[in-house]
């Protein structure tokens, strides 16, 4: 069933999204997720669609991305491209799942993994065999911090991937999910897919998301991710956002982090039209712990955007944020990172700090670290620092023989490297580390 | 002809002069310790030596081996055989301490015409370099000089000068930060590497470092002029007396 007919005029992706039902995809969802899905659709009557005037989308390009004629993708007609050869961890090494716009295109994992331990399946297969569970998390923190876009997914998404790791199991081998965005033979589709993420207490996982384009057409990609990490989990997960320059890309986080448990998160970036990061993270229990890390490698007129906003709502809880990024031509960068310390906590400990380097005078960094704090006992630190290479540093490597573009390349690529180096999937890092690497020397030649 | 040769030398950091006329000559086999209050243009003077952009010469003769290093790059002057241990070592994360040894010594190897190592082959000199100056094994996996303490950072400098053993070494106060016994072992190595060919330079505060390595020239450098140049026992009368009386004479003499 098509939204649109061929005589109506195209309507931007605002004004389209506004006059979608959410069950106007055809497909069955049961009565408790039909009933999020309304309620999602009436919050945004309520709250509107973000503006620039909105501090948090100050630098962004929301407005643009509204206002052009993206439209809900039609999945159904789409020709789905085998994307398993382009996956960076093989079928022997990691348990995987693919998912193309708004479709979910297969899953695998190696002959000797349990079936049992069946850890990423598409929503749409959940829905039928873990209904308790999903009812019992999916879209179950919507509403917290809202904002148009983030409802217009709690209501147009179609399918989505479940990742679930049991109580007390670590999952053995890396969970791999795929992303990708493209035309796929369709006019600026719009996509919304949707990725719940539940470890159960003391499950471990290490999880790879990669973010791509299938092809070089323009489409936006309005994701959102739900983590739910229970007492004593642990979640590594490593993100990989790398779109072709028309692709518009919001990521919208909630992660609420339990007793004992720890997230962390790398984020890479590199390329795209604009890629925004909205993190909304809540250390809800005692002794939780999160570390975000940022590495963001732009060019052309690429914006990069970072809303943070880290809640610590329990005590003794600790954050770290490293956000780096690395800006030639006229892109623009923006680190905004708020972290709450909640009343009647004690011992909170966190850490923002955003360094940015600049390769051309044209480049932007916008940083905003700040500090909410309504408790007393608590240790904060924030910095953050944008410019060029300085002569210091490029003059103690050419101090030791090597020649200054050696050197500043050197340095160049170890400020990336800072953040690269946390990736513990070896064949990952050393993906996005040759990744890096040519970006910069790409970046670095044409300032010669 | 002496190794390093400076004759009115006048530097300027920041369009401020703080070189007002240095005169030294150091040959090969000498070892010149360089003592004087803080400000007093020491690092200056370490820094121009190699080379460093921040440092402007406005005037004088600056020659290492007949040459005038106006005319080299920080890095050509690496490459002749000049390297600085800094007062204060860089930082550089996300560079591996033993990749970068390794760009450095091949830099070398390449400049002198030979053939550059590989990870495996270079290994064996590492290995044999770090005996020398007893370098913790953990340095090499770690970032240049990244969360290094003080002291760490001093001996990785010292670590990277055995790597590539300079014909002129320039230690900008080294000693200053190390306990007695890291402090005797990078003496120990600096008068390993000593020979009829090298010659250091030494910028320290302390006389204590001279007891290791025995200077066979002093100079004093106040407010951007060597005020007084002597055998070691100078090093020791400045230790009982301080600076004050020689700002005072050195100035008018
Ligand atoms: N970037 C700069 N801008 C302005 N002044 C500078 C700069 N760098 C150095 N100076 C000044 O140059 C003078 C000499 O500095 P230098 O570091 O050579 O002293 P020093 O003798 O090594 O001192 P110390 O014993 O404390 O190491 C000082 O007065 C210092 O403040
Ligand atoms: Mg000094």
């Amino acid at each position: 069933m098509m939204a649109q007919n061929a005589d109506q005029l195209p309507m931007d992706y605002a004004s389209l999204v506004r006059s979608r039902k959410p069950s106007g995809a055809g497909r069955e969802f049961p009565a408790w997720l039909e009933s999020r899905r309304q309620n999602a659709r009436e919050r945004l009557q309520t709250v509107g669609f973000p503006t620039r005037a909105d501090e948090s989308w100050k630098f962004s390009k929301v407005e643009p991305v509204l206002a052009q004629l993206f439209s809900p993708a039609d999945s159904e007609s789409m020709a789905l491209p085998d994307m398993r050869e382009a996956s960076l961890l093989a079928s022997e090494e990691s348990v995987r799942g693919f998912f193309c716009g708004d479709r979910f295109a297969g899953a695998d994992r190696p002959a000797a993994h349990l079936a049992d331990r069946n850890e990423i399946m598409p929503l749409s297969e959940a829905i039928l065999k873990k209904p308790g569970l999903l009812e019992k998390y999916l879209l179950s923190k919507a509403g917290v911090e809202d904002n148009g876009l983030s409802c217009a997914n709690d209501f147009l998404f179609r399918d989505g991937i479940l990742i679930h790791v049991g109580k007390g199991m670590k999952a053995a081998l890396p969970l791999y999910t795929m992303l990708a965005g493209g035309g796929y033979g369709q006019e600026r589709p719009a996509y919304h897919p949707r990725v719940l993420v539940v470890l159960e207490e003391g499950a471990e996982a290490t999880w790879v998301l990669d973010q791509r384009s299938a092809d070089d057409k323009a489409y936006f990609s309005n994701s959102a991710v739900e983590i739910f990490l229970e007492p004593s989990a642990h979640l590594d997960w490593i993100q990989i956002r790398r779109e072709n320059a028309q692709a518009f890309n919001l990521t919208e986080i909630r992660s609420c982090m339990g007793a004992g448990s720890r997230l962390t998160l790398t984020d890479y970036v590199r390329g795209g039209a604009w890629s925004h990061l909205r993190f909304n993270g809540v250390l809800s229990g005692d002794t939780a712990a999160c570390e975000l890390r940022h590495l963001s490698i732009l060019d052309g007129d690429t914006v990069a955007t970072k809303y943070i906003f880290m809640e610590h709502a329990a005590s003794h809880c600790l954050s770290r944020q490293l956000d780096k990024n690395i800006l030639s031509g006229r892109s623009i960068s923006e680190f905004n990172s708020i972290v709450h310390v909640a009343k009647q906590t004690a011992g909170s400990d966190s850490g923002q700090s955003n360094r940015n380097l600049l390769l051309s005078p044209e480049a932007r960094a916008w940083s905003r670290p700040q500090l909410k704090i309504e408790a007393d006992d608590v240790k904060a630190t924030h910095g953050s620092a944008t410019g060029p290479l300085t002569d210091t540093e490029l003059f103690y490597l050419q101090s030791r023989g090597l020649d200054r573009s050696v050197a500043r390349s050197l340095l160049t690529f170890g400020f990336a490297e800072e953040v690269l180096e946390k990736v513990s999937v070896d064949k990952i890092h050393q993906n996005l580390t040759q990744d890096a690497q040519s970006q910069l020397d790409k970046m670095l030649r044409m300032l010669v | 002809m002496p190794m390093l040769g400076i004759q009115d030398l006048h530097a300027e950091v920041a369009e401020k002069n703080i070189l007002k006329g240095i005169t030294l000559e150091v040959n090969p086999g000498e070892v010149h310790a360089i003592m004087g209050p803080n400000g007093s243009g020491k690092s200056t003077l370490a820094k121009v030596i190699a080379g460093d952009p921040n440092v402007t010469v406005s005037r004088g003769i600056l020659r290492y081996e007949g040459r005038d290093l106006k005319d080299l790059d920080p890095e050509q002057r690496a490459l002749a055989g000049i390297f600085l241990a800094f007062q204060y070592p860089t930082e550089i994360p996300g560079v591996n301490n033993a990749s970068f040894l390794r760009m450095a010594y091949n830099a070398k190897r390449k400049a002198a015409g030979q053939g550059e190592l590989d990870p495996l082959e270079f290994d064996e000199v590492l290995q044999e370099r770090m005996k020398i100056v007893q370098a913790p094994r953990e340095f090499l996996d770690r970032n240049v000089n990244h969360g290094f303490s003080g002291g760490e950072k001093k001996r990785n400098e010292i670590l990277q000068m055995a790597v590539l053993q300079p014909k002129l070494a320039l230690l900008d106060e080294t000693d200053s930060g190390l306990d007695v016994d890291a402090l005797r072992v990078v003496a120990d190595g600096v008068n390993r590497l000593r020979s009829k060919e090298n010659a250091v330079v030494l910028v320290t505060h302390y006389q204590r470092l001279l007891n290791y390595i025995v200077p066979d020239r002093v100079h004093i450098l106040v407010d951007g002029r060597i005020v007084k140049s002597g055998g070691k026992e100078l090093a020791l009368t400045v230790e009982q007396k301080g600076y004050d009386w020689l700002s005072v004479h050195g100035r008018t003499a």
